[in-house]
């Protein structure tokens, strides 16, 4: 049984602008010790993916669907506490006044009642940071940025969660430091077994750690592969074009493509992609497809999936 | 000839010493990637070729003229021969300007040209980019981000500089249209022929774009080589340790490498560290590395340049297991 099953899970904002349609029936699932990762461009809707599983959207926003943790709808308070949210920018998640240990002291206080200076330190070098015994007592301004965003993984993990998400937890990050935090969120699994959906742009990182892989487009899931099968038989034209648009060694020009993430203001009988592919026909303008396996074996959103008979 | 010879340059932020006595040229029509990690002055470095920092010290030729230490008014005429390209151009465009004006600003500054010579310039230029000609009417706000960035690749070509220096043009954009300006660049450069000096932290952007390659670490360079030499063989023990670091787009290559996995992280540019700065995080480091600062130079067949005590005359280097 999944850990995380998300049923067509739709996310819009009123704004000044009108209405935006971020997340259209989403539809995915994360099992136990899992490493999903959810990828796409910015505007497909993968961090407010993210956000509406932790329920921290703003309130301008309006959710619609069923989040299912354990086969069970979670309570307010169990989400807070099954499913722990780590964001990008380390530093202005922390509070720059308050010591690494007091901080994550407030966490388990608020969650588990109590805390301890030795469940800190632990929590310190489940995630691998030197001399967690002096660390604890350092602001956040003393630490490195691959520090940093160790402190807010171990606050993230301070109440064992079951899900771990994480919005591009190394994007800030140097690579030679980014091993790093991957190493952590692999132990992670490893050793408490957390499962981990990661929201990422970065197919390096995606190759590195994910077992499965959920790709977004304009607020939809348009293809879901393990990590393997992705990679070597991508089905959607759009996950095509993102494998192909990295630079490669060899490759004298690189693919582009043309255009832009659209906007969506509502639901559309269209395929989001179709503005943008080099396989449009019709049908793809007037019909919206459904997620269904393609030639590969694995579900995509296409009605002309590559791998098949041209 | 080189478009560019960067002589002992030095540049120093109070106590910050961000870059510390590097060196380097460019050639007509090449393109040097300089990479590095964030602290590494690798911008700053981008930067003070530029002369948008004052320079502490140390020479910048461009085309035969000794920018470093000249004064506003000097230095104004020689300008045209150099531009920039910055990271985000969100904030490097004048919201207020039209993409025209925006264009069409090193033109006026330098009286290049009357208006209709300058229209004429800014719709070729548009067209160069990949844009349309009505476009110049535009303000920055109309146009996405892949398109802002290829306006300020416009702004800066405008005067025909023989000195690009691109500081991380693709870092805020999506990958489909990091691909589209990388390869914007690559084609106005073959065409074009200026100089680029490519300043990213991208790995597989600098693979696709340079020709050589120098790899700076906390204000120094460690190595310069070609790009094929630096990919297919990386002496520095940091080179190698970067390399090995960046993961690959294929789950199968990336999941069978063997990483080298750095301790601790880069120390601080007020205090580097005595003899070779990246001895307290190297793996192969021996007493000689903590005392004596190695010379950045010549090994192997080929010319290519490393500073590291272990790499021998001949090339070789130690080779960092995981």
């Amino acid at each position: 049984m999944s850990l995380l099953e998300v049923q067509d899970l739709t996310v819009r904002f009123r704004t000044e602008e009108g209405p935006v349609l971020a997340v259209d029936e989403a539809s995915f699932s994360v099992a136990t010790r899992e490493v999903v990762a959810l990828v796409g461009e910015s505007g497909c809707g993968k961090s407010v993916t993210a956000l509406a599983l932790t329920d921290l959207l703003p309130r301008n926003a309006s959710v619609a669907g069923a989040i299912q943790l354990n086969g069970v709808r979670p309570s307010p308070r169990a989400r807070g506490r099954d499913i722990a949210y780590i964001f990008q920018e380390p530093m202005t998640s922390l509070n720059p006044v308050l010591t690494v240990g007091r901080q994550i002291g407030e966490v388990l206080k608020r969650h588990q009642g109590a805390s301890s200076r030795a469940r800190i330190i632990e929590l310190l070098e489940l995630v691998g940071i030197p001399l967690p015994g002096r660390r604890i007592g350092e602001y956040p301004h003393q630490l490195s940025g691959g520090m940093r965003q160790r402190v807010m993984i171990a606050m993230a993990v301070a109440c064992r969660p079951k899900l771990l998400v994480a919005d591009e937890p190394t994007t800030a990050l140097d690579v030679t430091v980014q091993a790093g935090i991957l190493d952590v969120l692999r132990n992670l699994r490893d050793e408490i077994g957390t499962a981990l959906l990661l929201i990422t742009h970065d197919l390096g990182v995606v190759a590195d750690i994910a077992d499965r892989v959920v790709v977004m487009y304009a607020g939809r899931v348009i293809e879901q592969a393990g990590v393997h099968r992705l990679f070597a038989h991508p089905t959607h034209p759009y996950t095509r074009g993102l494998l192909d648009a990295v630079p490669t060694p060899g490759r004298p020009v690189l693919k582009e493509i043309p255009g832009r993430v659209p906007v969506m203001r509502a639901t559309s009988d269209a395929c989001t992609f179709a503005d943008r592919c080099w396989r449009v026909t019709e049908q793809c303008r007037s019909v919206r497809p459904v997620l269904e396996p393609g030639p590969a074996g694995h579900p995509a959103r296409c009605w002309h999936p590559l791998g098949g008979k041209e | 000839m080189s478009v560019l010879e960067v002589v002992e340059l030095v540049k120093h932020f109070g106590p910050v010493r961000a870059v510390d006595g590097v060196s380097l040229h460019i050639d007509k029509g090449e393109v040097l990637g300089l990479v590095g990690e964030s602290g590494s002055g690798k911008t700053t470095l981008g930067r003070c070729v530029t002369r948008l920092v004052p320079v502490t010290s140390g020479q910048v030729w461009v085309n035969g003229n000794d920018i470093a230490h000249l004064s506003r008014r000097r230095l104004r005429p020689l300008r045209r021969d150099f531009n920039i390209v910055f990271q985000d151009p969100s904030s490097s465009l004048d919201p207020r300007m039209r993409v025209g004006d925006i264009i069409a600003e090193p033109l006026r500054l330098h009286r290049i040209g009357d208006r209709s010579t300058r229209r004429a310039r800014v719709a070729e230029l548009l067209g160069q980019v990949g844009l349309q000609a009505e476009m110049a009417r535009w303000y920055p706000h109309e146009l996405s981000g892949g398109q802002r960035q290829r306006v300020s690749v416009a702004r800066a070509l405008s005067a025909a500089p023989s000195l690009l220096v691109a500081d991380e043009p693709t870092s805020a954009l999506d990958v489909s249209v990091q691909a589209s300006v990388l390869n914007l660049i690559g084609r106005l450069q073959a065409e074009l022929g200026f100089a680029c000096l490519f300043v990213t932290h991208d790995l597989a952007a600098v693979e696709f774009l340079a020709q050589r390659v120098a790899v700076m670490y906390l204000g120094v360079l460690v190595e310069v080589a070609t790009r094929d030499e630096l990919f297919a063989g990386p002496r520095h023990p940091y080179t190698q340790a970067l390399l090995s670091a960046a993961p690959l787009p294929d789950p199968v290559a990336q999941r069978s490498r063997q990483r080298i996995v750095l301790s601790g992280e880069v120390p601080s540019p007020v205090d580097p560290p005595p003899g070779c700065r990246f001895h307290p995080r190297c793996p192969v480091a021996i007493d000689r590395c903590a005392v004596e600062v190695p010379a950045l130079r010549p090994v192997g067949p080929s010319g290519a340049l490393t500073a590291c005590h272990l790499v021998a005359d001949d090339g070789s280097a130690p080779r960092l297991a995981a």
